[in-house]
């Protein structure tokens, strides 16, 4: 089995880096390509527009990267009482967040704002994606030579670390439930684990939209 | 004042829908999903994603209030149920909603037509 053999392990966690990584790269690559424009084509908006959201932005992003590898590193320090995994743990966690939500305003305003030509952005940045999609396919490999069991125990347990624990006994709870639902009905497996996954994946745009809205209205509460 | 008089207008289909399918008795977020499916003939699904942001849109209006169940059910893994009910503001924001929408489909100009 996949996780139950130590070169897997090795191996998932070797993909899984791979994977964190093309995301750095993409973001970063897509971050370099909008300042370069943004100087050579320097017009009164373009500059206004640089020095009071891209750079702050580019700063933010930088920022939250150093800020990843520290979490990353709490995490390993651990000395076995679990108090400095859960620090390294909640400082990754925030420092993904604020990667996904700079690094998604950087990319768009390269391509609307900042006129990045759109083929040299997909041949430089893009690209990434490739070897981000190659690498979550090999892990979905490996997870389905996991046991169906073993599979959505795994996938509660991974929503678990994602989710704020306010949310996680009603949402989790109703989650479980449909899943025990769908399995009652008699459906397939593979077709009960499938909307179980994309279920999951609700939860999480849930969640986001939630903390995006809570974000706009403190915004626009001191604006 | 104002604020009340557009609250008709605040109210998007899928949060009228969710308003609608407590407004005789409080159900749980999936009782919702499985409410407005089964009404809908399952034209209208409403999706793990978009339930709970309108669920707390409507919390957060005033128009659905919220409790824990006491039961622990095992298929939820010992979680307990989180039920919604209508408001009072809930019901008036309904209310107005439909008498808009009859005086609506009623309403001729005083001039005899155009």
């Amino acid at each position: 089995m996949f996780f139950n053999q130590e070169r897997g392990q090795w191996l998932f966690k070797l993909i899984t880096s791979i994977g964190i990584i093309s995301i750095i790269g993409f973001i970063i690559t897509g971050n370099v390509l909008g300042i370069v424009c943004l100087f050579s084509n320097p017009t009164l908006a373009n500059t206004l527009f640089g020095i009071a959201l891209f750079c702050p932005a580019t700063f933010i992003l930088f920022a939250s990267l150093f800020s990843l590898i520290y979490g990353g590193y709490t995490m390993i320090s651990d000395n076995g009482d679990g108090r400095k995994f859960g620090q390294g743990l909640l400082l990754t966690k925030k420092s993904i967040m604020a990667i996904l939500i700079t690094g998604t305003f950087i990319l768009l305003s390269d391509v609307t704002l900042l006129n990045v030509p759109f083929g040299r952005h997909l041949l430089f940045s893009y690209s990434f994606l490739l070897l981000l999609l190659f690498c979550s396919s090999q892990v979905y490999i490996g997870w389905l030579a996991i046991p169906e069991e073993d599979r959505y125990a795994r996938f509660i347990a991974l929503l678990k670390e994602i989710l704020p624990i306010q949310f996680q006994e009603e949402w989790l709870g109703d989650l479980q439930e449909k899943y025990h639902q769908l399995i009652k009905e008699g459906i397939p497996r593979w077709k009960v684990y499938f909307i179980t996954l994309l279920t999951g994946l609700g939860l999480i745009l849930s969640y986001l939209w939630l903390k995006a809205d809570k974000f706009v209205s403190r915004w626009m509460t001191r604006a | 004042m104002k604020k009340n008089q557009d609250s008709i207008f605040d109210l998007s289909p899928k949060e009228e829908a969710v308003l609608t399918s407590v407004f005789y008795r409080e159900r749980y977020g999936l009782e919702i999903i499985e409410a407005v499916k089964e009404a809908s003939g399952g034209k209208i699904k409403l999706g793990f994603g978009s339930l709970y942001p309108t669920l707390h849109k409507l919390e957060e209006k005033g128009y659905l209030e919220a409790r824990w169940g006491d039961e622990t059910p095992e298929e939820r893994g010992g979680a307990r149920r989180r039920y919604y009910r209508i408001t009072g503001l809930g019901v008036k924001v309904l209310a107005q909603k439909k008498q808009f929408l009859d005086d609506l489909a009623g309403w001729e100009p005083a001039w005899g037509g155009v």
